[in-house]
């Protein structure tokens, strides 16, 4: 499933114009996870996203230190302040949408209201925004429970606060606003229902291509933790060519058995420290490995195959970058031969296609499966393959902010490989080293 | 089914109507699909199960794929007997459900597919057609038990309790089942408890199918430079000839389409753009719809290749589906990463499509279901349009030759294949024979 690899003379995306997500439900539901992730998955595809979260908006206005007043919905006096700050954040949404250069932004707030989201639809549509509502819904106590704990007392509204104070503080701050919920009921909206984090999904009057994309996110989305091992694919015995597909030389051979050796140890030390800490043995779980169809690659990956509980898949979609004229070529080589090319590359590294070539995009394109997958899977996985296909994935789980022309660049040398474990609000990463006597 | 199918999953349809029509024939009338007529009831259940055992037979001797139990399943009873039968025996089930409450939808249906349908074969009188379904329909509704209830969705507080191990039908609750539930046409959608990648596909692609009327066209390019030569690959620009075709498109579109808006996707490679620099539609590039990449051969002829690369010219008429140029791509390649185009196109109103050779014929064949063996060997001739419309119950195309010379670049399945014993240059090409990569997966290999 790919994004569209034209644009349109405004500079965005699929002739989707832009569209607003108008988030929808009660505090610790997964809005801003859910948002986040969207956002990420938005960017990485080329489709340029934010998120606005109304709580930066209100305390940059008026602090951390606020009177619990101010989420009473049925207090008149603060009634003015909370539509202040909304209201900025909303002009902010506008204008990164007409004249900031975004396609697509989230406006993160409870928005509990029918008839204020009513009023919300129509200014967006008077700029000729289109709005389209998630709602997340959660009827399981303890998920909401544990978001409490995991995620909202190490907010900067609780920073200052002994754990159990803040989680007991927040529960109420919940219970005032639960009064004034009202669930999506008009048939006239765009919107998407979620109930327990993509268990339940109901879908109303999605239109448009990018709509049906950000549906079809949703539905893959879950909260569970795993971690996600990218390494590159062994040195081959024709380096510089991407058409010979050369085997692993010797030197390759060495790097992936050490490879191995490193992963299962640091599988084994991960494991031992969760039972210590939990008491819980995941010592029998699955470890997936997955390999491009490039014959350096599987012959790494197959090092790992005579493991217990590990499982190799081959795909053709993680395949290398395809260097089309620049076969065998350095970049000194092309800059030499063709100066013309090396400067439009230049201009746009990420974007730019050589002669019969892939670009960077178009590999992330191509990828845009295994990402997917990567997104289900509850397993973890190690990805072994070419380094322009782990500079993709990388970048997808990558801080907000990278640029693109970074992507191009990023360094996956074979003396580490890399471990991400994805969180509700970013991704942990470390480099473990690969070499003969450990780290 | 014809979208599993051309991603590289077993899929096979089990189709009730069918085996009712097997067991007591197609001229029923509606009292048949009475539900107070006790006779008739017996014998549909026959069909059922029978629908039903032959699904499970298959599943045992394909090991993996998708089958679509094709029936009205209205009631609850029925579904749980399904879903008990298939636990069993180790399958997965999704129900997928289409509502329609709109009557203006529900009569355009019924005028324009069951029109056609076996059961009303040589029936002229339209009305006594329509008046008989509808009474049918009348039939199923006093029975019918939507999935998972009435739509709404009560509220439950607390966790949700752990489902019984072997439920009674009192016990049964579809909250716990996977369901898509599609409601007029799309407008809205219910997706209940989706398990695997394989079903979010599914459901990706049921939301994004629809019934409205439209044409899809498709042309290679006009005969290039290198199709003079009977070379591969590359990127020329257009013949002579190649210029007179792109001249002579915009009348015989104009004449096909009529005032229809359209819009008109090529790929990155100038031999496309030449071709449809004179048509005053919306244009759009894919590089997923560029050629096959021939990779090492690229840029040869045929003459060449066979000459160098023996080995290579020979395991490619072994199976050319599978075959795989050095540094290059197969077909297989190819649908995998026309799988967007694909979906966009299902999605969309009227498009035109001006591509290559390997990449239309495998277009073609998703849409005329044609399976990996015959795909390779599909006649795509130059300078030719092909539409495609639509029945309810299959793929028409129809073929508009424009009477412009050009050379002929298709090769046949040769009768007889000689793989020479020396052995060519060392590792060339890869045909795996087995388990090549599928797109999908559905489970345990």
């Amino acid at each position: 499933m790919a994004a569209q690899l034209y644009r349109t003379h405004t500079g965005k995306l699929f002739h989707a114009g832009s569209i607003v997500i108008i988030n929808v439900g009660l505090p610790a539901r997964g809005k801003t996870h859910g948002s986040r992730s969207l956002i990420r998955y938005m960017n990485w595809l080329g489709v340029k996203s934010r998120s606005f979260h109304m709580g930066q908006y209100r305390r940059r206005l008026y602090g951390t230190d606020i009177s619990a007043d101010y989420f009473d919905l049925g207090n008149a006096d603060t009634a003015a302040a909370r539509t202040r700050a909304e209201d900025s954040c909303i002009q902010d949404i506008i204008e990164y949408l007409t004249t900031g250069g975004g396609q697509l932004a989230i406006f993160d707030a409870s928005n509990l209201g029918a008839a204020r989201r009513r009023h919300i639809r129509d200014t967006f549509e008077a700029h000729q925004i289109r709005p389209l509502f998630i709602e997340y819904i959660c009827e399981n106590e303890q998920i909401v429970d544990e978001n409490i704990r995991k995620v909202k007392i190490t907010s900067p509204d609780y920073i200052t606060m002994d754990p159990d104070t803040a989680v007991s503080d927040f529960k109420t701050r919940i219970a005032r606003m639960a009064p004034y919920y009202e669930t999506i009921d008009d048939g006239d909206l765009s919107y998407i229902k979620l109930f327990n984090v993509g268990e339940h999904l109901v879908v109303n009057n999605i239109r448009g291509y990018l709509q049906s994309r950000v549906v079809f996110y949703m539905m893959n989305l879950h909260i569970a933790e795993r971690t996600i091992y990218l390494a590159r694919s062994g040195e081959s015995s024709n380096e510089g060519s991407y058409k010979s597909d050369a085997p692993l030389s010797a030197a390759g051979h060495m790097y992936a058995q050490r490879l191995r050796d490193a992963v299962i140890r640091r599988i084994e030390e991960r494991n031992r420290h969760v039972l210590e800490k939990t008491g819980v043995d995941i010592s029998d779980r699955t470890l997936k490995v997955w390999t491009s169809t490039g014959v350096k690659s599987y012959q790494t990956a197959e090092y790992f195959a005579s493991s217990g509980s590990v499982s190799v898949r081959k795909r053709m979609l993680l395949r290398g970058l395809n260097p089309g004229m620049c076969e065998n070529l350095t970049l000194s080589d092309v800059k030499a031969r063709f100066p013309d090319e090396y400067r439009s590359y230049l201009r746009d590294p990420y974007h730019h296609r050589y002669s019969l070539a892939e670009s960077y995009h178009d590999v992330s394109v191509r990828l845009e499966p295994v990402i997917l997958e990567l997104e289900r899977e509850r397993d973890d996985i190690l990805i072994i393959a070419p380094e322009s296909a782990l500079r993709c994935i990388y970048a997808y789980f990558a801080p907000q902010g990278l640029p693109d022309s970074l992507i191009p660049t990023l360094a996956f040398p074979r003396s580490i490989f890399v471990e991400l474990t994805p969180t509700a609000y970013g991704c942990k990463e470390r480099r473990i080293g690969v070499s003969p006597n450990g780290r | 089914s014809r979208y599993l199918a051309w991603l590289g999953v077993n899929c096979r349809v089990f189709n009730v109507g069918e085996y009712r029509r097997k067991l007591v024939g197609a001229k029923l009338d509606h009292s048949f699909f009475d539900p107070h007529n006790a006779a008739a009831v017996d014998q549909r259940l026959q069909c059922a199960v029978s629908a039903l055992q032959d699904m499970l037979r298959w599943f045992e001797a394909v090991h993996s794929g998708v089958a679509i139990y094709d029936a009205t399943n209205s009631t609850r009873s029925r579904r749980k007997k399904i879903l008990d039968e298939c636990t069993r025996h180790g399958v997965e089930v999704m129900f997928c459900e289409s509502w329609c409450d709109d009557s203006e939808l529900v009569e355009a249906n019924i005028r324009e597919v069951k029109r056609t349908s076996p059961d009303y074969a040589g029936v002229q009188d339209l009305a006594s057609v329509m008046e008989d379904f509808r009474r049918r329909i009348n039939h199923y509704s006093e029975v019918y038990e939507p999935v998972g209830g009435d739509g709404t969705r009560p509220l439950a507080k607390g966790s949700y309790p752990l489902p019984p191990a072997s439920p009674t039908i009192e016990e049964y609750d579809e909250r716990l089942v996977s369901y898509v539930r599609k409601i007029n046409v799309g407008s809205q959608m219910v997706i209940n408890r989706i398990t695997s990648y394989l079903e979010s596909r599914i459901v990706y692609f049921v939301m994004n199918i629809h019934i409205a009327p439209r044409s899809v066209l498709f042309s290679r390019h006009g005969e290039s430079m290198y199709n003079l030569d009977q070379r591969l690959g590359g990127d020329p620009s257009l013949s002579p000839n190649g210029h007179k075709y792109a001249r002579a498109l915009p009348v015989l579109i104009s004449r096909l389409l009529g005032d229809q808006p359209v819009t008109i996707w090529t790929s990155t490679l100038k031999r496309t753009s030449e071709t449809v620099a004179g048509l005053p539609y919306k244009k759009m590039q894919w590089k997923a719809l560029d050629e096959l990449d021939a990779g090492l051969c690229d840029g040869l002829t045929y003459e060449d290749v066979e000459r160098e690369y023996p080995e290579e010219y020979a395991m490619r008429d072994e199976n050319k589906f599978e075959f795989r140029y050095r540094g290059g791509e197969s077909y297989r390649d190819v649908v995998l990463r026309l799988e967007p185009v694909i979906m966009e196109l299902e999605r969309q109103q009227n498009i035109m499509i001006i591509s290559h050779q390997a990449v239309l014929r495998c277009i073609y064949a998703y849409f005329l279901d044609i399976g990996p063996e015959e795909l390779p060997y599909l006649k795509i001739p130059l300078h030719t349009v092909m539409k495609l419309t639509w029945t309810a119950y299959g793929c028409d195309v129809q073929m508009y030759k424009i009477d412009i010379d050009a050379v002929d670049t298709h090769r046949a399945k040769p009768k007889s294949v000689r793989r020479s014993a020396r052995k060519g240059r060392a590792g060339t090409g890869s045909c795996p024979s087995s388990a090549p990569s599928r797109p999908l997966s559905t489970g345990t290999p």
